[in-house]
């Protein structure tokens, strides 16, 4: 049931990080946060963990750890969201996110 | 009744799994955190906290002296490993025992066995087998059964060609993430045993990303931009392009997997070049080019198998078949090379990633408990009684991102460890230490319930049973810090089929500041350019179920004919955002979709908005409305209501005066004062008509459900009855409640039902043709085209085609000016 959904998703994810590039991304800003809401509404959530800080305990993600270091992490590059479906108040967590870690 | 072992773990050099026989079916579970069936055999000791699996892979080669991978290289041997984290040292066998305790987690039917069956390579002498079954006592098994893996794939394999007569020899080939193996297996009378074998320690899944990136993707990159040590600056460590490196091996990977399934893909990337531009590239990759390049490593594992075939005086034909294990042997290539060099049939129907842990179990659900002592397999710790007693402290609700946990234990916690996962598998604290007090930071999930489970474990990781309730903390509601709504926030909708307007809830009564929400609405009224009509957008305070002029106007935003281009179209799309700010500042945006134009004010709530015109009309509407009610009253002789009402009649009429006499730009507070005053005058008329109002739209709701229920009897249909139910669901709670615009919402949904069902009564489709076809040609826009679709469904109608009749309605409909159909009715505030 969801699997359709998460593709189309990870789509809209690499849409929005391709449009926060462009010098007049800011035209697409619309219809993408449209989208955000009306996923919203049904219930599904991209979250974007990027900035965040990154420890072993976060199985909300798969992390690749640049550098040597393993304490003070963040996470600097997110290569898939993390998507929840959110049900009567309850979350599921559909997609694990894949993200790139280091120390700022 | 003697008992059979069931349980079986394949540990693995990489990865390893856990599966259960049960009625003649074998599961492989899943990790509870990672969701993966496989996990990978990997240990990781950071300060006082032990992770397993997917958690210390990520760390291998960052924390070399604390992480710990391919220890069953080392099984048997002498070699210890010193965990500075720990000051001791730990042997392969512990750090597999690691592995299989960890595994036991992953049983959700919380049984805790004692005894298993674990897989050991072909190539495993008695010493090193000996170690497997030590680490399999040390993790808390009584009794270790041992099987050999090429064995357990082939078991796997023989339970798939069920019912023929299995004799012979067979090869099985293996090639997993990390490592490569054959064996010669042979079943004779009943008896399977592996007769040789062969194998690579250092060639796998991994080894082909790697040649991915080296052979295809660098010359690419190196061809399109300018990149002097492009593979040096991606694989040193600490190199300039470390943090691609890890990213493109990821994206390696997702295009080898692809290309099993298609003939080409792409990997897209982007990657800074030495004169410091950042480009995107897409490089594509077919599955030509991939095996091109694994050919040799492939042909070269081939070769490995024919040496094992030639070495014991065998021909080819002597060979059943090729059981497939590990998941690179789902690369299309190794399957074809296979059958074209060898001319063996390889077997495509088992998993090859599980397939060693699924045929291992059906060997454990065979396999007799030999220990005497009643120690066989527990049940759920669940139903014991607690051992454990914890006393917690937490915050149940919260607005941070975590949420400080403490807990004081008392009971058997000596030597025992704790650990906390959150139930959607986003957090993990690894196991720790129970001390008689410890703590935690819980991260939350925003806007939801978090329930995080809190477990102990003994030194087997056996789970001792406790009182710990699930750790629950709502997130984002109800905070005590968090300023609640005190009314609901509605805007003013048309309510076409009433002739007035009605309130629509935006924002809950108790939602927590601050609020954003867009909302997308149909104009309901034709908006000439350059006319005076206009389209307002009224935001309100008030209860949901009032009517708009009782309540407590925030802010208005209206849109003149002549501020357009050009006509707004009935029916075109408005764009509404409301945001709400802590110290209540509503902040109204308002964008027209088909003149991209974009309208927007904040209204601060110590100033107030009021529109004279809108005013002057509101009340000549509540004077209607008064007068209107009054006569019905009065009719229905219900003097005491109708003298209520007579009153607030009589005041309206005041300020109806007084609202005449005022100008236009008239400057001085009356126009407040009047506000204020109508509000008043219209909550008490609200209150007085509440309860007849209420009555016939609870009228309204109680004909579309007894409709619908009517048809579903007459066409019963369970994904329809089930919808039904659904809408219903909570009927007491909304009916008592009185909330108007929600019983009416369920009304619709009602209506929208028994519409499906109808359409499927031969009768009603029939009587809707009819009404339809009674209406004049010359009334439709396109009146050739009413009278041909009125021909095909006399004839549908003819053949009974239902279908067919249903179709000619809905063309019909689409044809018939709507505001004819609607009474042309106009919208007042024109939304819809």
């Amino acid at each position: 049931m969801h699997s359709n959904h998460i593709k189309i998703l990870n789509q809209f994810f690499e849409l929005e990080k391709k449009a926060q590039k462009m010098s007049d991304g800011a035209s697409l800003q619309r219809p993408i946060d449209r989208i955000r809401e009306a996923y919203d509404e049904m219930g599904y959530r991209v979250h974007n963990p990027i900035g965040e800080p990154y420890n072993e305990t976060r199985t909300d993600v798969e992390a690749n750890i640049v550098g040597q270091q393993t304490n003070g992490l963040v996470i600097t590059d997110v290569i898939k969201p993390i998507i929840y479906f959110k049900e009567s108040e309850r979350n599921t967590m559909l997609q694990k996110g894949i993200v790139i870690c280091q120390k700022p | 009744m003697s008992k059979t072992i069931n349980y079986a773990i394949d540990l693995g050099t990489t990865n390893s799994l856990i599966a259960h026989y049960e009625g003649g079916k074998v599961e492989v579970f899943k990790s509870p955190v990672s969701w993966k069936n496989t996990l990978p055999s990997v240990v990781a000791f950071r300060n006082e906290r032990i992770i397993v699996g997917e958690k210390a892979k990520e760390l291998v080669g960052k924390d070399p002296s604390n992480v710990f991978g391919f220890f069953k290289r080392k099984m048997g041997t002498s070699e210890t490993y010193y965990v500075p984290n720990l000051k001791i040292s730990k042997s392969p066998i512990e750090l597999s025992a690691c592995v299989l305790k960890e595994l036991k987690t992953f049983l959700v039917n919380g049984e805790q066995p004692s005894s298993v069956v674990i897989t050991i390579p072909a190539s495993f002498d008695t010493i090193q087998s000996n170690a497997t079954k030590k680490a399999g006592h040390e993790a808390g098994f009584q009794e270790v059964a041992l099987l050999q893996e090429p064995v357990a794939a082939s078991l796997a394999f023989a339970n798939t060609v069920e019912g023929e007569v299995l004799e012979g020899q067979w090869l099985v080939y293996d090639l997993g993430g990390g490592t490569f193996d054959a064996a010669l297996v042979k079943l004779d009378n009943g008896d399977m045993r592996v007769v040789d074998h062969e194998g690579d320690n250092y060639l796998g899944g991994l080894d082909f990303d790697t040649l991915i990136l080296d052979k295809i993707v660098i010359p690419y990159l190196e061809s399109k931009a300018k990149f002097a040590h492009l593979a040096d600056d991606l694989k040193t460590k600490d190199g300039r392009l470390e943090k691609s490196w890890f990213e493109l091996l990821y994206k390696a990977e997702q295009a080898k997997i692809q290309l099993s399934a298609s003939e080409e893909t792409e990997i897209e990337c982007e990657i800074e070049d030495d004169e410091g531009w950042e480009r995107e590239y897409i490089i594509p990759i077919t599955r030509a080019q991939f095996e091109g390049i694994v050919a040799d490593k492939i042909d070269g594992t081939i070769q490995l198998l024919n040496d094992l075939i030639v070495r014991n005086n065998l021909q080819k034909s002597d060979i059943n078949q090729v059981v497939l294990v590990g998941g690179s042997t789902y690369i299309p290539y190794v399957r074809r090379r296979l059958t074209e060099t060898l001319g063996i049939p390889v077997n495509l129907k088992t998993d090859p990633t599980t397939a060693v842990a699924v045929g291992a179990a059906f060997y454990a659900g065979t396999k007799t408990i030999q220990i005497t002592d009643d120690t066989a397999t527990k049940p759920a710790a669940s139903n014991e009684k607690p051992r454990i007693f914890v006393k917690t402290a937490y915050q149940k609700v919260s607005q941070e991102t975590q949420e400080f946990f403490t807990a004081q234990i008392s009971g058997e916690y000596q030597g025992a460890q704790y650990r906390i996962i959150r139930e959607d598998g986003g957090y993990d604290s690894g196991l720790k230490p129970a001390t008689e007090r410890f703590s935690e930071l819980l991260p939350l999930t925003r806007d939801v319930f978090n329930t995080f489970t809190l477990r102990f474990y003994d030194k087997f990781q056996n789970a001792i049973p406790s009182d710990a309730e699930p750790i629950s903390i709502m997130h984002g509601k109800f905070n005590l810090h968090g300023q609640p709504l005190p009314n609901d926030i509605c805007l003013e909708v048309d309510d076409i089929e009433n002739h007035t307007t009605r309130l629509e809830v935006i924002f809950e009564k108790n939602a927590i500041l601050p609020l954003r929400k867009t909302i997308i609405r149909t104009i309901s009224k034709l908006i000439e350019k350059g006319s005076n009509d206009r389209l307002i957008i009224n935001v309100l305070e008030g209860k949901r179920g009032a009517t708009p002029a009782s309540c407590l106007p925030l802010g208005v935003i209206e849109i003149k004919g002549s501020e357009l281009p050009f006509n707004l179209v009935k029916g075109s799309d408005v764009e509404i955002t409301l945001e709400l700010s802590e110290s209540r500042d509503l902040k109204v945006n308002a964008y027209l979709a088909m003149t991209g134009q974009e309208f927007h004010n904040v209204f601060n709530p110590s100033e107030r908005h009021v529109l004279l015109h809108k005013l002057r009309d509101e009340v000549r509407d509540l004077l209607f409305v008064a007068r209107k009610e009054m006569h019905n009253l009065e009719r229905n002789e219900r003097f005491e209501l109708a003298a209520r009402v007579k009153k607030v009649e009589e005041e309206l009429q005041v300020i109806s005066a007084q609202l005449n006499s005022l100008r236009d730009n008239d400057m001085s507070d009356q126009k407040y004062q009047i506000e204020e005053q109508k509000r008043r005058l219209a909550q008490s008329l609200d209150l007085s008509l509440q309860n007849t109002r209420i009555e016939s739209v609870k009228t309204e709701y109680f004909d579309a459900r007894n409709e619908t229920e009517y048809f579903l009897k007459k066409y019963p249909n369970p994904s329809l009855q089930q919808r039904y139910e659904k809408i219903i669901a909570e009927e007491r709670a909304y009916l008592d409640e009185g909330d108007n615009s929600y019983i009416r919402m369920k009304t619709e949904e009602l209506n929208t039902l028994s519409w499906e069902i109808k359409q499927r009564d031969p009768q009603y489709v029939a009587g809707l043709f009819h009404y339809y076809a009674m209406l004049p040609d010359n009334e439709y826009t396109d009146s050739r085209r009413a009278t041909m679709l009125k021909e095909m469904g006399e004839k549908a109608l003819g053949r009974q085609n239902y279908d067919e009749v249903l179709s000619v309605v809905y063309n019909l409909y689409a044809i018939y000016p709507k505001d004819k159909l609607d009474g042309g009715q106009a919208g007042f505030v024109g939304l819809g």
